[in-house]
């Protein structure tokens, strides 16, 4: 009998930690982006990418299967070029569950495939929702390297301080928005997960 | 022996090649490849085919790599069986994300064996 998954709560600097320990390991040069992350998953790390047809027709995205050594993705996800950024965040997210929950994956033993179903809708929803927030945290600061990110909002500097003395400037999610559309294909990312980095770092503007 | 699959994934992962660049320098399905190289599926005959593979995994003509592929394309192939309840069951994932972004219910759950199963 598997007991309940039930996250540690780990707070995002531990998980940022993480995300630049694994950047040490595997990036060469380390501050790389866009993170060339297929590269690092197949060749660097051993793992197999596995696009499969009809994935998402099954209502999922990716996944890391339990032996993890490969990663499951959709195939016509994979093949679209204008979800590359999208698709890079997602193979970085099933990376955040490889660094950050491997002991909880190892202790899970099924005996029948029914087991694992009423396994996994007996989870606290709750619980399940942190492992994915932990993994998009470490998904956006190894896409997203905090040093790189202020050294783009400093070139950026003339533009910030004309927002902030404009009639607009107290709205800084705006200025969010405006600023992470500039910079996401620099990091080859979406604009939301630049925004969420501004979010989860308290990046102020001022 | 090596199979074709073996072989071809090993030449590529040494030569650091990724899935993508190869099947789209080899004009391959990124799934159908997968398949062919865990031995699901039977490798291509034909020269043309077999000729854009090895330029993919920069293996010039005549050479004794060159020779190798063509050899393991041509041996009669026997599949890998699909994954047994057993092989499945330390296979099915802790966690994965569902296109909507919630956990998945019962039928997404039986989709998702499935498809795992078949590869």
């Amino acid at each position: 009998m598997n007991a309940n998954l039930v996250p540690e709560r780990l707070t995002w600097p531990a998980i940022w930690y993480k995300a630049e320990e694994f950047r040490q390991r595997y990036v060469d040069p380390v501050d790389t982006i866009p993170l060339p992350i297929e590269k690092i998953i197949e060749t660097k790390m051993g793992l197999e990418i596995r696009p499969i047809v009809g994935m998402k027709s099954a209502g999922i995205e990716a996944l890391l299967l339990n032996d993890l050594r490969s990663i499951i993705v959709d195939n016509d996800a994979y093949l679209d070029e204008r979800l590359e950024n999208r698709f890079r965040f997602t193979l970085a997210h099933e990376l955040g569950h490889l660094m950050l929950h491997p002991d909880i994956t190892k202790g899970l033993r099924y005996r029948t495939i029914r087991d694992y179903i009423n396994h996994r809708l007996g989870q606290n929803t709750e619980d399940l929702d942190w492992f994915e927030r932990q993994a998009s945290e470490f998904a956006g600061r190894l896409l997203v390297p905090r040093v790189q990110l202020d050294n783009f909002l400093q070139l950026e500097r003339d533009r910030i301080e004309i927002y902030l003395k404009s009639p607009y400037g107290s709205n800084v999610e705006m200025l969010q928005v405006s600023l992470s559309r500039i910079l996401c294909d620099k990091f080859g990312v979406s604009d939301k997960v630049i925004q969420r980095r501004f979010i989860s770092e308290k990046i102020r503007f001022e | 022996m090596k199979t074709f699959g073996v072989f071809v994934k090993e030449v590529r992962t040494t030569k650091e090649i990724t899935l993508r660049e190869f099947c789209r320098k080899s004009w391959q399905d990124p799934s159908n490849w997968s398949k062919i190289e865990r031995g699901l599926i039977p490798p291509p005959k034909s020269k043309v085919a077999l000729d854009q593979i090895a330029s993919a995994l920069e293996i010039e003509p005549g050479t004794e790599e060159f020779n190798t592929l063509i050899d393991l394309a041509a041996i009669s192939f026997i599949p890998n069986e699909l994954l047994g309840e057993e092989e499945i069951l330390e296979k099915l994932p802790a966690f994965f994300r569902t296109v909507r972004g919630g956990p998945p219910n019962e039928k997404e759950l039986e989709d998702l064996i499935e498809l795992i199963r078949k590869g």
